[in-house]
């Protein structure tokens, strides 16, 4: 593996930011001086069509760290890891149906309104601190640490010196600059950012799948994959068998390998996640959840419904940039081209090395922005859920009530 | 407000930072993708058991909502962290294995089926006690579920193309 980047990828990392923080700030000087709500604006367009529905609900969910983190399981299980992406095209479907037509004609547009019309303040409550903690400690952590991980993987490997820390700091640093002073200007950047994380990630795809198949195409390159790594085309991992469980607490020679498949049966655990686990976590992300309620907004009942039913179709073809690098990654290890990865979520980065001079500039370029995007839409969220759902209510509240006794006792 | 908001930024990702810094969370050995699902599956069984029926089921009241939410978390965290000690690794509900470490897990999508379960029978139960008339409740009706020809024709396909990718990697 080549992990040197050469003058030409520091100059495309270089220009990508440059290009958009340029765009970005272009965009929001033009749109400040006409419309002060870029969703009013958005609304006031009338540009809510089906495609445009689909593809932001798309462009809303991707981000790095699910390139990084799905790439991380599909080089440990492999396809099956795809449920997350296939099932959500079911769970779409059955949003557009039945989901759809009862938030438009209750016309619930936003989470938290939907909790106080139907249920009630405490409820909203609860679900501002459970969103909180959540945010903080699962998304942020973990943004963090597939950011730094995935990037400091692509630095030049010496063997000396580790930069996770510091590139987790500057990715901190950075998120924080531009969650407290430009978060308008990158909701307009989102569409760059997107297309080019999509295109990098196709890019990326191709040449893993190229070098796998020897150079023969993409074509000869899956194939190979499915022919090394065999176990790890099956949607459905089988219920382990009492031998397997047996043999992975005996000290034999099978141990390892009967932990192994245990590991990954805790995490894909066969026909049983179709029981009800798949569709708990996708019905409910896609579908109680403001981005969907919030994309559908102003548009009518069968638009909104084609768009949930288009962007089930790009669901569909997720795992070929979201999964695939990772079974890459996985067979080129064993193929000897890969030194071997010290965690599962290095696979992704890994495979980002074979990429071309140029090209990985600008995937790296890409990943970054996305993962510093992905940071300050998370603390943009947490900021916005603490003041507002909880400062305001409650502690204000709570403060100002305590100063007017205070002052009561002084007179 | 303003300032509250700034500082909650910075609060928030020096917390993020001291609990990555040296992975005390073990985010490396779990998997960053593993992580987020199973965390966000804690909470996750109680708010989609809150959603669904306060969408579909007029008698939902706002204490089921409260205790269900609560329910949600507490059986999940049951689930994943403590019911193969206290009820054994083979039960009618689940098959716990052995996680590596030396203890026994049960994987956490089935945990979160299990918690959601209880969820939605806690929350049922608390509604029936409630009142018959619940003026909070959306409004239904059949024909808005209709569906036009062309969105059978989109749904159909999707299911197609879906069913040709499960049996080719099944």
């Amino acid at each position: 593996m080549n992990n040197d980047l050469v003058s030409k990828d520091y100059l495309v990392f270089i220009c990508y930011f440059l290009i958009v923080a340029f765009y970005g700030y272009m965009v929001y000087r033009r749109r400040k001086s006409r419309e002060h709500d870029s969703k009013a604006f958005f609304l006031a367009e009338g540009s809510l069509t089906w495609w445009a529905i689909g593809a932001s609900l798309i462009a809303s969910n991707i981000s790095a760290e699910q390139f990084i983190g799905m790439s991380g399981n599909g080089y440990f299980v492999g396809v099956a890891v795809s449920a997350y992406e296939w099932i959500v095209a079911l769970a779409l479907i059955i949003i557009a149906i039945w989901f759809m037509p009862v938030y438009l004609k209750n016309r619930i547009f936003t989470m938290p309104q939907f909790l106080k019309t139907r249920y009630n303040e405490s409820v909203a409550l609860i679900m501002a601190v459970f969103w909180l903690f959540l945010y903080v400690f699962v998304n942020l952590t973990s943004i963090l640490y597939l950011g730094a991980i995935a990037i400091n993987g692509l630095m030049p490997q010496d063997g000396v010196h580790d930069y996770f820390h510091i590139i987790m700091i500057g990715l901190a640093v950075f998120s924080i600059i531009i969650t407290l002073g430009g978060m308008k200007v990158i909701g307009y950047t989102d569409v760059i950012q997107v297309s080019v994380l999509i295109i990098g990630g196709l890019a990326t795809s191709y040449f893993a799948l190229n070098k796998v198949g020897g150079g023969h195409g993409v074509v000869a390159g899956f194939h190979t994959l499915v022919t090394q790594a065999p176990d790890h085309f099956h949607m459905i991992l089988a219920k382990p068998t009492p031998d397997v469980i047996q043999a992975a607490q005996a000290n034999g020679v099978n141990a390892a390998q009967a932990q192994n498949y245990l590991d990954k049966y805790l995490i894909l655990p066969g026909i049983l996640m179709y029981a009800a686990g798949q569709w708990i976590v996708n019905l409910n992300y896609w579908g109680c959840n403001q981005y969907i309620t919030q994309r559908a907004l102003g548009a009518n009942l069968p638009t909104a419904r084609t768009g949930l039913l288009f962007a089930s179709f790009l669901k569909l073809l997720m795992p070929v940039i979201v999964m695939l690098p990772g079974i890459a990654a996985f067979v080129l290890e064993k193929q000897g081209q890969l030194h071997p990865l010290a965690k599962m979520d290095d696979a992704y980065a890994s495979v980002l090395g074979f990429l071309p001079a140029g090209l990985k500039g600008l995937s790296i370029a890409a990943l970054t922005a996305a993962i510093v995007a992905s940071l300050a839409g998370k603390a943009n969220s947490i900021s916005t859920i603490f003041t507002l759902d909880i400062y305001k209510k409650y502690i204000k509240k709570m403060l100002q009530k305590k100063e007017w006794f205070g002052q009561g006792a002084w007179l | 407000m303003v300032w509250t908001g700034r500082l909650v930024v910075i609060v928030a990702m020096i917390v993020g930072i001291l609990f990555t810094w040296q992975d005390l969370l073990g985010i490396g050995g779990t998997g960053g993708f593993t992580y987020i699902q199973k965390y966000t599956g804690f909470i996750s069984p109680g708010v989609f058991a809150m959603f669904i029926l306060g969408m579909f089921w007029k008698r939902t009241t706002g204490t089921a909502a409260i205790l269900g939410l609560i329910t949600g978390l507490i059986t999940c965290i049951f689930f994943n962290e403590f019911a193969p000690q206290v009820f054994g690794h083979e039960t009618f509900l689940y098959t716990a294995y052995p996680n590596g470490h030396g203890g026994y897990e049960i994987p956490f999508l089935i945990a979160m089926g299990l918690s959601f379960m209880f969820t939605v029978i806690v929350m049922v139960g608390i509604s029936l006690a409630g009142p018959k008339i619940n003026p909070h409740a959306f409004a239904l009706d059949k024909t808005m579920f209709k569906l036009e020809p062309k969105l059978i024709v989109l749904i159909v396909s999707v299911l197609l193309i879906l069913a040709a990718l499960y049996v080719k990697f099944w």
